[in-house]
């Protein structure tokens, strides 16, 4: 039995790596078409980068600005989520939040076009993009912190914190935020 | 607490982002959808059409059969490296994780790779049998682009249920003087159900939706994403639009299960 186990777990893992070796070494390789044989070569790299260097450092821009807008978003919400406790609105909230990941995205993206294409300005600036990642990558900034702040002692904290005058926003940035740091600086691995 | 006004405040911004790029966006397909010159009668098309409704069926049973060897494979798979200890573990453990993040056009060239006509498949039975074996741009090759990027995440998720689960009753069950088969029917496998099914059941909404993979390989065949792609450019927005609340009520239907289990968060896949 083991070893049946064994020779399944090797070939998925096989299946899974192999094209993506092979891809790494078709990128170096001088004549795809005739194999390695022909000789490695980093050309087609420094060819990519130049004729799409634009288009990969924008892709880098908005991978980092989706979990940044997902953070100022996203963090005072899941706190007012848990403040909210079981009420039926936090509840519908939560669970509506999640509705972008089993929605196909070409979907949500066609709707965002039809509602938003006529605004031109918006419609040519990379923030056009960007507010449509961002609604697919809230629920994964959301979810796991609002699970941590839940599990945290933070109503005693806050309690206490109150009761020596610090305000709603010293309490939320002196105690909220540096509870959900690990949780937050997680997020952005899988947005 | 005595004063929610700020709280109320702490919603806004994101529920504000979120009504105007998700929830009008998909009123704007809906009001689209029945605004054509047929009204609502377009949504029987997309079953009368006996194309649409051959691409439609072919879709379902494809992604129902990726969501079953996913399933069987991907658990086989994870509950063995979650069980088993053995010298190199650590590096299969971080194999199929690999894949995980690599968007729909991606795992598409991959397959490409591994099946296309200059493939890994296509030499080796080139230089061992003589004849070319390419089945990247088929049926076959579909089903392997969507098992790519459903493995992982069966895997994942079925390694994180088999750790949680309290092996104490595994062994009960053997000193008790069950037999391997009756220890994983009996005890193992229910305790791994709700993971198994939500897993399935995200490998399927996501097949279903698999735009970048389906359009870099079904050459020779018609899903739902290239019917859609045929929409989108004919501009024909009324289709398209219909067809987008079809994708997004049939995955949104086959996530139920999973929600209901696992939470969430496991769904999502590549767009």
């Amino acid at each position: 039995m083991f070893w049946v186990e064994l020779a399944v777990a090797v070939s998925a893992s096989l299946f899974l790596t192999v094209p993506v070796f092979l891809t790494v070494m078709t990128a170096f390789t001088a004549d795809a078409f005739r194999g390695v044989g022909s000789g490695l070569t980093p050309d087609w790299i420094i060819k990519v980068l130049d004729t799409y260097g634009d288009t990969i450092f924008r892709s880098f821009y908005l991978a980092l600005a989706a979990p940044a807008c997902c953070l100022v978003l996203g963090l005072p919400l899941a706190h007012a989520l848990v403040k909210f406790g079981k009420s039926k609105i936090a509840a519908l909230v939560e669970e509506a939040l999640v509705l972008p990941l089993s929605v196909p995205g070409i979907a949500v993206g066609l709707g965002i076009l039809l509602a938003w294409g006529q605004v031109s300005w918006f419609r040519r600036s990379w923030l056009f993009i960007l507010a449509g990642h961002v609604v697919f990558c809230l629920p994964f900034m959301v979810r796991p912190v609002a699970s941590v702040l839940r599990a945290a002692p933070l109503d005693d904290q806050e309690e206490a914190a109150r009761t020596m005058g610090a305000g709603f926003l010293t309490r939320f940035f002196g105690l909220v935020v540096p509870a959900s740091g690990r949780a937050a600086s997680r997020a952005p691995c899988r947005c | 607490m005595k004063n929610k006004t700020p709280l109320v405040l702490f919603f806004a911004p994101a529920m504000t982002v979120f009504a105007a790029f998700f929830i009008l966006p998909l009123g704007r397909l809906a009001v689209e959808s029945a605004g054509g010159p047929e009204g609502l009668a377009i949504y029987c098309r997309a079953v009368s059409n006996p194309r649409y409704l051959k691409t439609l069926l072919d879709t379902m049973l494809i992604s129902v059969l990726v969501a079953c060897a996913a399933v069987t494979i991907g658990g086989v798979t994870g509950l063995f490296l979650e069980r088993n200890s053995f010298r190199g573990r650590a590096f299969l453990v971080a194999l199929p994780t690999l894949p995980i993040s690599f968007p729909g056009v991606v795992v598409g060239f991959m397959i490409i790779m591994l099946a296309g006509r200059q493939g890994l498949v296509g030499r080796l039975t080139n230089a061992l049998a003589g004849s070319r074996l390419v089945f990247a741009y088929s049926a076959p090759g579909l089903l392997a682009g969507y098992l790519y990027f459903s493995i992982p995440r069966v895997v994942a998720t079925v390694m994180a249920a088999a750790g949680e689960t309290d092996m104490s009753l595994e062994e009960a069950a053997r000193v008790l003087g069950a037999s391997p088969r009756r220890v994983f029917l009996d005890v193992t496998a229910p305790s791994l159900a709700p993971a198994l099914v939500s897993a399935g059941a995200v490998c399927f909404a996501t097949s279903v939706g698999a735009f970048g993979t389906a359009l870099t390989l079904a050459a020779d065949l018609s899903v739902l994403p290239v019917v859609y792609a045929e929409f989108t450019l004919s501009a024909n927005i009324v289709a398209a639009a219909m067809l987008s609340i079809v994708l997004g009520l049939v995955a949104w239907a086959a996530l139920l299960p999973a929600r209901m289990f696992a939470g969430p968060v496991a769904a999502g896949g590549p767009a």
